[in-house]
């Protein structure tokens, strides 16, 4: 079933789009992630969904109503938490929080308390003199609050502390276990892919795929990293490899062929290290580039 | 909680802008006292002699409306104390501009609205709680000059003026409504509070001095009815002139109406501007 579907969704600000013609459907139980650089979409696509901007074509539904015409009771049921929380500066972190538990509808004390102690609130301090990541803890607990059916975070990871993005990550794969369905967005898109059971790919307004972490899982490609003092040229040669990176003393390459084949070719080599994992989704950004140039070059890259 | 308003939002709404209004109250407050200094060392030092001689300059054909043929008794408390109120009445409305264009204007460039609107309220409710707050802080304000007053009322052993002192600080609050609707109204319109806080003040000036201007003249006559500074006479109220002109009150409800059912229909079509 549907929890949020885009159909042939714009929005334009000026005449390039800040988003293009998208279309998806994010269903109940899903743990959806929409991950990509700055400038990408990410953004634009949640306050669409939350009806902060209103697009200028196509349809966006929320839980069975349109999102330009929610009604009280379903956003009752919609956690949310914002990029860059701002609220009233002369206020304490817990006055905010009481304040969004009382439009929230929300009387259990208890639950703000634990929340509160769970993410190491600052309670009773101002908001003028709390940071970003201590207003984005406020956020979350003021998301998280009600028993949401529907949690959706804006840049749910980034200014976070690791010890609070673990607890973020594990609050939210529990509360996904049972059913809850959680939309998160980041920039990273391999700490999404730990995560998410299905993740957005955006870039410039364009959604480029949707990638389902177990068809990843399923994937042939294998990303190679090898350390050693030797020249590779010719095993580079030998596999058609293009994309090689360095890093820390490894060359790392994406590797589609039999494996056989390149472990017998690199017992030729002296190698002080070698490291064959899966590709992350950073790395299905690299094959969609990839695959989109050979189209365009007719064949070559 | 129905969608249409929310208490629990008026009071954040009210929280957001108790700095803002200690801040105005300050200022007001020393306004009040420089402008009741100022104006007392005016009269001592010849005021009264030298706006006798200014209108025995001005043509008959100006002043023939009788609106400035007489000099006021300028050793009257009610007609000084009256003068004074009429001033800080413009102070009064730059601030009630400045609220009604900072309502909106402001939480469309700034992130506070990812959290009010986030929670379960609709757009209407946003605009009214948001109004409501702006009006509420408006009351205390006036409250404050009200204190004032009495305060120079009471140091003056002028208590017998209080009944009209009470009536001129309503006058205040009507008028600065109609400016807070206003400026509330432009304020959907605008996309940054700096752009809605110029405008609220020019609007404020040109209205203002459209009421003196219509003042002086019987064939300017109708700019009077373009500033709600002058639709109820502060200085006739404290100095024992007319009393509150009816117009001025029907004018100043039906134009704050009207100003919040047309924001509320704008605020339904906008997107809140976002970084």
């Amino acid at each position: 079933m549907a929890i949020i579907t885009l159909d042939k969704v714009s929005k334009y600000y000026t005449k390039r789009p800040a988003l293009g013609d998208t279309t998806f459907v994010v269903n109940k139980g899903d743990f959806f992630g929409i991950a990509g650089p700055k400038k990408s979409g990410k953004s634009t696509i949640v306050n669409l969904v939350m009806d902060f901007v209103r697009p200028t074509s196509g349809t966006i539904t929320v839980m069975g109503q349109k999102s330009t015409a929610l009604s009280i009771d379903r956003k009752k049921k919609i956690g949310f938490m914002p990029a860059n929380p701002t609220y009233c500066e002369t206020m304490r972190a817990i006055d905010v929080v009481k304040t969004a538990a009382k439009i929230k509808g929300v009387t259990d004390n208890e639950e703000i308390i634990s929340l509160c102690k769970h993410f190491n609130v600052d309670k009773n301090k101002r908001i003028s003199s709390l940071p970003l990541s201590c207003r984005k803890k406020i956020a979350i607990v003021i998301a998280l609050m009600g028993n949401p059916q529907l949690v959706i975070m804006d840049n749910a990871f980034v200014a976070l502390d690791s010890d609070t993005k673990n607890k973020l990550a594990h609050y939210l794969l529990d509360l996904n276990k049972e059913g809850v369905t959680v939309v998160v967005t980041d920039r990273n898109i391999d700490l999404l892919q730990q995560i998410c059971s299905r993740i957005a790919i955006m870039r410039k307004g364009s959604l480029l795929e949707i990638s389902e972490k177990k068809v990843l899982m399923k994937s042939d490609t294998r990303r190679v990293s090898v350390k050693t003092g030797d020249d590779l040229s010719a095993l580079y040669t030998l596999f058609k490899i293009t994309e090689i990176t360095e890093d820390n003393g490894y060359i790392s390459f994406l590797y589609k062929q039999d494996i056989n084949d390149l472990i017998e070719a690199l017992t030729h080599y002296n190698l002080d290290d070698l490291q064959i994992t899966l590709p992350s989704l950073g790395d299905a950004l690299v094959r969609y580039y990839e695959k989109k140039l050979e189209q365009e070059n007719g064949g070559e890259i | 909680m129905n969608g249409y308003f929310s208490f629990p939002l008026l009071g954040y709404n009210l929280k957001l802008r108790t700095k803002n209004l200690a801040v105005w109250s300050i200022v007001s407050l020393c306004l009040f006292i420089l402008i009741i200094v100022m104006f007392s060392n005016l009269l001592s030092a010849g005021l009264p002699e030298f706006v006798g001689d200014m209108l025995a300059s001005v043509p008959t054909s100006v002043a023939s409306d009788g609106s400035i043929a007489e000099l006021p008794d300028f050793k009257d408390f009610g007609v000084n104390f009256g003068v004074c109120l009429q001033i800080m009445l413009v102070v009064g409305c730059v601030y009630a501009s400045y609220l009604g264009a900072s309502a909106n204007s402001n939480s469309r460039g700034d992130t506070d609205i990812t959290f009010i609107y986030s929670l379960p309220v609709s757009r209407v409710c946003t605009v009214l709680t948001s109004f409501v707050a702006q009006f509420f802080v408006l009351f205390f304000y006036n409250i404050i000059v009200l204190v004032i007053s009495v305060g120079v009322l009471y140091s003056n052993n002028k208590m017998s003026y209080l009944g009209k002192i009470i009536l001129a600080v309503a006058a205040f609050l009507l008028i600065e409504l109609i400016y807070l609707s206003v400026a509330f109204l432009l304020s959907t319109f605008m996309n940054n509070s700096s752009q809605a806080s110029s405008i609220s003040a020019v609007i404020v000036t040109v209205t203002v001095l459209f009421g003196l201007i219509g003042s002086l003249s019987p064939s300017l006559k109708v700019l009077k009815f373009l500033s709600p500074y002058t639709y109820i006479s502060v200085y006739a109220i404290v100095s024992g002139g007319s009393r509150m002109f009816f117009i001025g009150i029907v004018a100043g409800i039906l134009i704050a109406l009207i100003s919040l059912v047309i924001s509320c229909a704008r605020y339904e079509k906008i997107d809140f501007l976002l970084d």
